[in-house]
């Protein structure tokens, strides 16, 4: 209905309209028992009204829910002309049509969702295995979303993604009778219950490292490399990325510009519409751009922003569009194996820092692998780590292997020659 | 007013837990119409409209049942369609390989009940986007330093309803955001800084903020200058804000109850213990004060309390949603909170602060031979099973011989054992604010709006 009263209504110079259907199957579980299961059935339609007045382009939101009849939409329509038509923004053209093949996005394939959701608890129960540690509680959503967007110009795109996401806390205990938790947030695209099995025992071996950590010693664990992984680089690239996006261009609050060397200086950065196993990727943006491949740093150098439909255009740039995910790369030459020697090996923080406009990163560590030149390891605690991020980068190197932290794929680990340990 | 679409859904309701009753021997419906306007006046550009946020716009119903052994919930858009059997699809679940945990049944006291506050006074949309252009306006002639200033105002309106076979509740309130996010760049170094003020009243939160905007874009353009901290432990004057951080994260997250139930919280084994300095007594509760929290019954039909968790430095109870609240066999204390009508309500934080003493915050300053006074809530993290926690301020202004210096630090982390940094608090002043600009998630997720606050403290801590 709602379309048809904006087409319907010659005072509205454009619009878009984005709607989503949304189904999950949710489970909650204390020490493995369901305490509470949920099932959720919910639309939303999202309505981007604009009123092009004396050379300017005036918009409005609303958002179209069960509340809403015929007449609250006719009002809801008629507010936010009048808002529109006194907003003085700069005039932008929304996203034309075009022949551009939206990417498809390859996720879980049922309607099924109580199964998938039933069967990743089955796999996390068999992961569950080891001695004096446990699984505290856990959490898993399966959610399929259908996405689709409309405009005034003709476009009209959709596609539908169904993802896992589960969140659990193991628990361990040590000799002495003491407890120590750690968390486990995993999202992804496919029903591969493997890599549910998989990740489920890494965190509670970790979990089983940090029962039994010592406590830090300077003197007696020297190291050459200290390495953190990849959730912590992702952090940090992000905000070079985020850095680049025409939004914060537009509000001076860049750091860098096209053709500047962003630190670390053979570093790249890739926007993607899809990654393989990347739950928030998506084929089109908000504004109804079909996403496109875009390197943003290129060996170190800045190639292009990337943003919004219209702060693209303000920017007098063809816009990239808002991609959700991205793929941070490095030259051969910086991607190296663990390394030889002793080495600290940063596995868990309790909350990291991270400042990206002085750079300053670090904060306490839960947990650390110590790794001797014997190659034996011994799990530390009670450690914290600060230091500058952008100059701690220059001399940086990469694990060969990759691996997904939530929305980017990035080398697994990265190693620090000079970082402050305390 | 109170939302005429929840008010017509009512009877439709009652036919619900009626008709699910007969099969369920418990049924409650849960039903919230929030609708949320956010005004945008930045440097660029200007925006007005409906949010999009489901936590501030959002018409959705949440049915619970008893279901053999646990609860299951239902959550839908609107129930005049109802099917009990797309229902019972729903929540089917082949999984009797598995375990339940076994709670029991919850209450259903009878209570019938309408609740309203209303905002004094309510301003139009082109009288708010007015004044935030002239926040607008005086930030950016203010220092050329400021290259973008970004006014925003959030406007929230919530009404929800809360239908059992024996209760029946109704509540409207509302609640206002005012906050200006500023850029500011000598041309080598950028920095970002933001402050605001809230309350129910609109007209009161413009002219409160237009009371801290001076303040505000000095201490912003300051910022530049500012230099990292030299770790190391200090004597610290912590501000309202901090400390309203470090209850909420030494001992807001610490007694959320169903941490308790998974074992996941060192304060059960502290209850009656002390686990802070005899000048320390801090509170949580939607009925405890009025700010962005105080609603008048929770997401599960528990009406609001005022939780005493600290008094004088010792440990007297947490905060628990209905639940959780039954599997540890006590009362609930109205913290059942969900981030939507979409999401599970868990034990959540409401309006969480430490309350004022009797130390002016001029002796307090006067008495810090060398050490800092912190500010503005940049993050925070707490570990309610270790009891490490991690507050970072926005900014440090350094006090030597009970003097400020004008040496400016940030970001300042604050890092610690809770029962240490509780413990080294030596002074609280009788002064306190309570702030309402929150949102406080579980683990990643499950965002809620919350306040906290307190008084200034003078403690020593663990700054990096």
């Amino acid at each position: 209905m709602i379309e048809l009263l904006l087409k319907e209504d010659k005072e509205i110079s454009a619009y878009d309209i984005v709607t989503t259907k949304t189904v999950t199957s949710e489970l909650f579980y204390v020490l493995n028992k369901l305490e509470t299961d949920r099932h959720t059935e919910n639309n939303d339609t999202t309505v981007y009204i604009y009123v092009d007045h004396d050379g300017y382009r005036g918009s409005s939101t609303f958002v179209v829910n069960a509340a809403d009849d015929e007449d609250s939409l006719k009002q809801k329509i008629l507010d936010a002309k009048a808002t529109a038509s006194k907003i003085n923004n700069k005039y932008f053209d929304l996203v034309m049509p075009s022949d551009i093949k939206p990417e498809k996005i390859v996720s879980i394939e049922t309607d099924d969702l109580n199964s998938i959701a039933l069967r990743c608890m089955d796999m996390i129960v068999e992961a569950d295995h080891f001695d004096n540690v446990w699984i505290n509680s856990t959490e898993i959503f399966v959610t399929k979303k259908m996405t689709r967007f409309k405009n005034s110009l003709g476009v009209d795109l959709e596609y539908t993604k169904t993802t896992l996401e589960v969140e659990l806390i193991p628990t361990s205990r040590n000799s002495s009778g003491e407890e120590f938790e750690l968390y486990l947030d995993l999202v992804q695209i496919d029903d591969d219950f493997t890599k549910v099995k998989r990740a489920v025992e890494d965190i509670l071996q970790n979990a089983l490292y940090r029962a039994d950590a010592i406590a830090y010693d300077s003197e007696t664990m020297p190291y050459t490399y200290a390495s953190i992984t990849n959730d912590m680089l992702v952090t940090a690239i992000s905000s070079i990325k985020n850095d680049l996006n025409y939004m914060n261009v537009l509000q001076k609050s860049n750091h860098y510009k096209i053709n500047d060397e962003v630190v670390p200086y053979d570093l790249s950065i890739k926007m993607l519409p899809m990654i393989d196993g990347v739950s928030s990727s998506c084929p089109f943006d908000e504004s109804g751009i079909v996403l496109k491949e875009t390197d943003i740093v290129k060996g170190g150098k800045v190639t292009s922003y990337w943003g919004s439909n219209r702060f693209g255009q303000y920017l007098n740039e063809k816009p990239k569009g808002s991609f959700k995910t991205f793929e941070v790369s490095v030259e051969n030459d910086r991607r190296i194996e663990d390394p030889n020697g002793s080495y600290m090996e940063l596995i868990n923080f309790s909350s990291p820092q991270l400042d990206p406009s002085s750079g300053y990163f670090g904060g306490e560590v839960r947990l650390a692998l110590y790794h001797d030149k014997d190659g034996n390891i011994t799990p530390v605690t009670g450690l914290s780590l600060s230091g500058n991020i952008y100059e701690a980068l220059v001399n940086a190197y990469y694990s060969k292997e990759d691996k997904i932290y939530r929305n980017c794929k990035a080398p697994k680990k990265i190693y620090f020659e000079d970082i402050q340990l305390h | 007013m109170f939302s005429s679409f929840l008010n017509k859904r009512k009877d439709k309701c009652k036919e619900i837990v009626d008709l699910l009753g007969k099969e369920y021997p418990y049924v409650s419906i849960f039903a919230k119409h929030a609708k949320g306007k956010r005004l945008i006046v930045d440097s660029k550009i200007t925006q007005v409209g409906e949010s999009t946020s489901l936590m501030e716009t959002e018409a959705g119903f949440v049915i619970k049942v008893f279901n053999a052994d646990h609860y299951s919930e239902y959550s839908i858009d609107d129930v005049e369609d109802f099917d009990i059997d797309v229902f019972k699809k729903a929540i089917a679940l082949d999984n009797l390989h598995q375990d339940h945990i076994n709670v029991d049944i919850l209450n259903d006291e009878p209570l019938k009940k309408d609740f309203e506050r209303l905002d004094p006074n309510v301003l139009t949309d082109d009288e708010i986007v007015k004044k935030l252009d002239s926040f607008k306006d005086y930030f950016s002639s203010y220092d050329q330093r400021i290259v973008n200033v970004t006014c925003v105002f959030i406007k929230r309106e919530i009404s929800s309803m809360f239908i059992t076979k024996n209760r029946e509740l109704t509540q409207y309130y509302t609640w206002n955001n005012c906050l200006a996010s500023l850029i500011v760049s000598d041309g080598k170094k950028i920095k970002d800084n933001y402050d605001g003020t809230n309350g129910h009243d609109s007209l009161k939160v413009l002219d409160d903020f237009d009371m801290l905007k001076e303040d505000f874009a000095k201490i912003s353009v300051a910022l530049l200058d500012a230099t990292t901290i030299e770790p190391g432990v200090y004597d610290v004057i912590t501000a309202p804000s901090i400390s309203g951080l470090i209850a909420h994260e030494a001992f807001g997250h610490g007694v959320e109850m169903d941490m308790f139930v998974k074992n996941r919280a060192k304060a059960k084994d502290y209850i009656g213990k002390r686990v802070a300095s005899e000048v320390v007594s801090m509170h949580d509760g939607a009925a405890a004060t009025l700010s962005a929290a105080s609603y008048f019954f929770d997401d599960d039909g528990v009406l609001a309390h005022d939780t005493e968790i600290i008094s004088n430095g010792i440990l007297v109870d947490g905060i628990s949603d209905v639940l959780t609240a039954l599997e540890l066999k006590k009362e609930p204390t109205g913290n059942s909170r969900r981030e939507s009508t979409r999401r599970k309500a868990y034990t959540r934080m409401t309006n969480t602060f430490f309350l004022p003493g009797t130390s002016k915050k001029e002796e307090m300053i006067a008495s810090i031979k060398h050490g800092y006074y912190l500010s503005n809530t940049n993050n925070g993290m707490e570990d309610p099973k270790n009891w490490n926690i991690q507050c970072t301020a926005q900014y440090g202004l350094e006090i030597k011989d009970g003097k400020f210096t004008g040496k400016i630090v940030s970001p300042v982390v604050m890092s610690g054992n809770v029962l240490d940094v509780l413990n080294s608090i030596s002074m609280v002043s009788d002064e306190y604010k309570i702030i309402g600009s929150g949102q406080c998630g579980k683990g990643h997720k499950e965002w809620v709006f919350v306040a906290d606050g307190g008084p200034y403290m003078k403690a020593r801590v663990k700054l990096g």
